[in-house]
């Protein structure tokens, strides 16, 4: 490990000083796109909203229109699942930075509710809204384990195509022989890193784009006769 | 400039002699790599996230350790999640030491795992202290209008 000598120093911040223009050409580029689509959805009803992400929308939704819509209607939807907060934290950036669309839960109850399994329907963002195209889940959690959701994932006829990974902190070859068998696409060790990341795009299932649909009930997303 | 270029050299030295001794490791520089303009704050975030969660943690081990009877499994839950999250931000010594408490849990060795607990306290405020140096640090530059050398 070495640092760049002062005359060559880059800033890892360029933003506070110079912040970038955004254009036509540049807007695929634009991370902070891509971050505004998280959505959390956590056991704490007060965190249950995702209005923190909603004040740039507007911005998105004008961006959007005149944009590409295609690119925003491929974009995987992953849905991350890991009772540590500082973990969910970092995935949800990982997967983000890889323009993935990214929903959280803190438990595999909560997982399974927004896969549209649980009781409460109205948290089913697989029906409401764009589908989730890969679950990432930790496999140590208190409750279901991962190993349990995987299983009724797994079990399910719904959702039983969608593609598990199991992530573990722990290098237990029982447990990855388990996961493995029981259905799991992947097993992949702690602490993720953004080339697993990337290796992980392969195993996304993408779904139809839908026409004229609303985005979770922000903004409509028309096709035009330009876009295929 | 000669103040940013000073201080830059001391984040460079500083940061080095965190690495070299252990305290952070390449988990950290991962995070650093996540960090774009998008979210010019979230390594400090991740970072705040694993000091809020460290301190609920560290109470946690300490009431399991008082109890009369004491449910090693549920002091072991406790270290293994202080594991997962030190190791997710590339707390090293923090991590190393949860290693050796959960040995301890393990044997059910009530002394062992008192004295971990104190170890791994002990290392989990020198990390913050550390960590929180070089984020001031960081704030320094960017005020004196530097900006932050990045590792490579």
């Amino acid at each position: 490990m070495g640092f760049k000598t002062s005359a060559e120093i880059q800033t890892r911040h360029p933003l506070r000083k110079n912040p970038p223009q955004l254009t036509d050409s540049n807007w695929s580029q634009t991370p902070h796109l891509h971050r505004m689509e998280t959505i959390t959805h956590e056991s704490d009803p007060t965190e249950m909203d995702s209005s923190s992400s909603s004040s740039s929308l507007g911005e998105i939704g004008v961006e959007m229109k005149n944009n590409n819509n295609k690119v925003e209607e491929e974009r995987p939807h992953v849905l991350v699942v890991d009772d540590s907060l500082v973990d969910r934290k970092i995935m949800e950036k990982l997967f983000t930075n890889s323009a993935c669309k990214v929903t959280t839960a803190d438990s595999g109850k909560k997982a399974l509710e927004l896969l549209g399994q649980g009781e409460d329907k109205h948290t089913d963002i697989n029906q409401q809204g764009p589908k989730i195209n890969l679950v990432v889940t930790d496999y140590c959690m208190p409750g279901m384990t991962g190993y349990d959701l995987l299983k009724k994932v797994k079990e399910s006829s719904d959702i039983k195509e969608i593609p598990v990974i199991v992530v573990s902190s722990e290098n237990v070859p029982t447990r990855i022989k388990k996961c493995l068998e029981e259905g799991a696409q992947e097993f992949i060790l702690k602490p993720l890193k953004q080339a697993d990341v990337k290796k992980l795009r392969c195993h996304m299932q993408f779904t139809k784009p839908i026409k004229g649909r609303l985005c979770m009930g922000r903004y409509t997303m028309k096709r035009t006769s330009d876009n295929k | 400039m000669a103040a940013v270029t000073q201080l830059q050299r001391q984040f460079i030295e500083y940061t080095t002699s965190l690495y070299n001794e252990g305290y952070l490791d390449d988990q950290f520089t991962q995070l650093q790599k996540l960090q774009d303009e998008s979210n010019p704050d979230f390594v400090v975030e991740v970072v705040s996230l694993f000091f809020e969660d460290s301190e609920k943690l560290l109470n946690n081990l300490a009431t399991a350790l008082q109890q009369k009877t004491v449910d090693y499994k549920q002091v072991d839950s406790h270290v293994h999640q202080f594991k997962g999250s030190s190791s997710s931000i590339g707390a090293q010594r923090v991590t190393n030491m949860c290693v050796l408490f959960r040995n301890y849990c393990e044997e059910k060795n009530l002394e062992g795992c008192m004295q971990c607990l104190q170890q791994v306290r002990h290392e989990y405020v020198l990390v913050r202290n550390k960590l929180e140096a070089l984020f001031r640090l960081e704030q320094q530059i960017l005020q004196a209008g530097g900006s932050v050398p990045m590792m490579e």
